[in-house]
């Protein structure tokens, strides 16, 4: 089972920012966000759950803790 | 260690890359991540590091080399692929991706970043969509056919536009089609020529590329056989643009540090290969030459089948030999007698067949066929000499074969260790060649002096200016010669042809042969023709290179010498040597001063050198090696002209 703490470090590795990342954290508010790394994150959370992700789901998501909750919903 | 680890430690070492041994275990780590993901992710890391970062500890360790990358879609993910595969593999690339959609632009711009950013292979990525977006959303075959010859005439004119503008290699991928739009027309007459159509537009722009100098095609549907790898990923396709998949993008990636190897000179030489449970199953010593596991079996004609592609290797241009724990006789019965052995005795340059350690018998394969250890790949089934060999050559490519044969072909070829632009006459005989030089070194024994042994060789060098049939070879000198590269610039063959066609150049190409036979062309000079403002000639050698085959045998200094015999005769008042240091060169530091030359000027990145004309230093370079018969450069100046 994915822990918020596992999906902390995937992201950290993914987007590799100075930021310090948590639940709370928006996407929007970290300096390397932008629509490449939306996607690539998009891709290696996929990889990681090893289930497919609904795509309009994850574009509605804002903080952190919202993609915590998508991943671990169902 | 897990992948995961492995990207650990890459993020912690980044930090202290300036350490001596961190870029190199950075390399390791790299090298051991195998799935897509880590793959990017590790690329992605490392984005900010440059080669000043990555050579900080250790200088020339890691090679800089510019990619420029273009397509009609989304694939920056390439980029990081690359960074991964390149840097574990000593190459640092730096990368230039143009904007979404802007690769025609930016071919046909001669102004565009491109093009500004100067690379030395561009990458051009392309996918259906260069069909798609000239066709009705509700197309049918015949608009797909009355579309593509435009489509080809686009592409191309923009091609030739390239080529005219910049002589960087240009690798692009053949088109294939997703097999929703094939599934979408659901008549089989009207399938079979939508297949014809595409295969034949793929044909054609291979026969353009085969016309190219400085072009490549890489081939999309051989890609597309690794397990497992799609073309794409559909929600990335519709939400993204990325329309290939991550597997695909990272196979690209892939071929593209291969073509990044071989214009490094990074290619590599020689194969040095255990025999027991490696060139065929069992131990012959034990089971004797009929008791081995070659042929005739499902497990023996896996061993068959792999000797066969060493062999199409060999008929290459790579170099075979044997390290093996084993009596000679044994090994000899089986290359000579097995029915099987698609490898004979004849096909090795050296062999090291015996009880020594494995890494000392590599260094005495090095230093007899004067091949560096890391154009060397070890093939051997055993962990412990795998270890062995890692631990004291760290510069030897070690392939550590499974105990399954079946897989021995894949894992020698996948890595494109080999791979070079064109093949040139010199490749197919250069087996021949190697051998002839083992029989040389037997030869020098039996001679008191070294110069009586040279006498004997009766060497003969021929001078010639670049022409059609010496370019190939000389680009390619250009590209894998290490040692004697007095300024290492690496060449396309593109390139070789501007300068020899300039009329302020000499391409002077040379080859040798003696008793044993003929080494083909072995060393070129490139020399730079200036007038000064009192119309004084000066001659610039900006680059002498020469194969380490025909080493100390004086050639390097007869060449030098009829050069300034040419000079001379020319009125030329100077020649100006130059030196660049690099990791592999410093063996030539001192050659243009053993030769007469003055030392003027040293920047830390090249050396220049003066050595005025008319001093009659010729005669006392040519005296030097009175064993060489050399042709005169007017001689073929004049037949040039003539």
């Amino acid at each position: 089972m994915l822990e918020l703490e596992d999906l902390i470090e995937i992201i950290d590795t993914v987007i590799d920012s100075e930021t310090t990342l948590e639940a709370e954290t928006v996407f929007e508010t970290i300096p390397e966000w932008d629509s490449v790394n939306a996607m690539r994150l998009f891709t290696q959370l996929e990889k990681e759950v090893g289930k497919p992700i609904s795509m309009k789901a994850y574009l509605k998501t804002k903080t952190i803790g919202d993609v915590f909750g998508l991943l671990t919903s169902e | 260690m897990e992948e995961k680890n492995h990207l650990r430690q890459l993020k912690a070492l980044r930090k202290t890359i300036d350490q001596p041994g961190v870029s190199q275990s950075m390399g390791k780590h790299l090298a051991s991540l195998e799935n897509t993901t880590s793959l990017a992710k590790a690329g992605y890391l490392l984005r900010n590091l440059t080669i000043e970062d990555w050579n900080r500890a250790e200088a020339n360790t890691f090679k800089p080399i510019k990619v420029g990358i273009i397509s009609n879609f989304v694939c920056d993910e390439v980029q990081h692929y690359l960074r991964s595969f390149c840097l574990a593999e000593g190459i640092c690339p730096e990368v230039y991706v143009a904007d979404y959609n802007q690769y025609m632009w930016q071919l046909l711009d001669s102004d565009s970043e491109l093009y500004e950013f100067l690379p030395t292979i561009t990458l051009c990525v392309l996918d259906e969509h260069i069909f798609l977006e000239k066709l009705p959303v509700d197309w049918m075959l015949k608009d797909f056919e009355s579309c593509i010859d435009s489509v080809f005439n686009e592409l191309t004119q923009a091609f030739d536009h390239y080529f005219r503008n910049c002589s960087a290699l240009l690798a692009v991928n053949t088109i294939v089609l997703s097999i929703d739009r094939y599934n979408a027309i659901i008549d089989y007459r009207s399938k079979m020529k939508l297949s014809r159509l595409l295969r034949t537009f793929n044909a054609r722009l291979l026969a353009y590329f085969e016309e190219q100098k400085s072009g490549i095609v890489i081939d999309t549907d051989m890609l597309l056989q690794a397990e497992p790898l799609a073309l794409r990923d559909v929600k990335m396709s519709v939400y993204a643009k990325m329309h290939f998949s991550e597997p695909l993008m990272a196979a690209i990636a892939r071929e593209t540090k291969k073509i990044a190897q071989f214009l490094l000179g990074k290619t590599k030489k020689c194969l040095v290969l255990d025999c027991d449970n490696t060139l065929w199953g069992g131990v012959v010593g034990d089971a004797g030459v009929d008791g081995i596991i070659l042929g005739a079996s499902p497990e023996g004609e896996a061993f068959a089948g792999f000797q066969a592609v060493i062999r199409q290797l060999s008929k290459q241009g790579v170099i075979l030999t044997l390290n093996s724990k084993n009596n000679p006789e044994n090994t000899d019965a089986v290359f000579k007698t097995h029915k099987d052995a698609a490898l004979k005795l004849t096909d090795f340059a050296s062999q090291c067949v015996n009880w020594e350690p494995k890494h000392l018998n590599i260094k005495t394969i090095s230093d007899h066929l004067n091949i560096g250890l890391d154009h060397m790949v070890f093939v051997d089934d055993s962990d412990f000499e795998c270890d062995m060999v890692n631990k004291f050559l760290p510069s030897v490519t070690v392939l550590k074969l499974s105990s399954t044969p079946e897989h021995h072909v894949q894992r020698l070829l996948s890595q494109g260790w080999f791979n070079t632009h064109e093949l040139t006459e010199e490749d197919y005989s250069r087996g021949e060649k190697y051998k002839a030089e083992s029989a040389r070194k037997q030869e020098q024994s039996k001679y008191q002096s070294v110069d009586d042994y040279l006498h004997s060789l009766a060497i003969r060098v021929s001078l010639s200016l670049a022409d059609s049939f010496s370019i190939p070879r000389i680009a390619q000198i250009t590209q894998r010669t290490n040692q004697f590269n007095l300024s290492t610039q690496r060449m396309t063959e593109q390139e070789v042809h501007q300068l020899s066609d300039s009329k302020d150049w000499l391409v002077i190409a040379f080859e040798a042969e003696d008793k044993f036979g003929s080494s083909g062309i072995v060393g070129v000079v490139f020399i730079e023709i200036t007038l000064d403002k009192n119309l004084d000639k000066h001659f610039h050698i900006r680059n002498m290179l020469m194969s380490c085959r025909v080493f100390s045998r004086g050639i390097e200094t007869a060449v030098l010498g009829k050069v300034e015999e040419y000079a001379r005769d020319q009125a030329v008042s100077t020649i100006y040597g130059y030196f660049s240091p690099t990791a592999k060169n410093h063996k030539f530091t001192n050659f243009y001063s053993k030769h007469g030359f003055q030392e003027l000027d040293e920047n830390g990145k090249e050396t220049v050198f003066k050595l005025q004309c008319g001093e009659k230093n010729q005669e006392t370079l040519l005296s030097r090696v009175p064993w060489i018969d050399i042709n005169s450069l007017t001689t073929i100046e004049e037949s040039c002209c003539a």
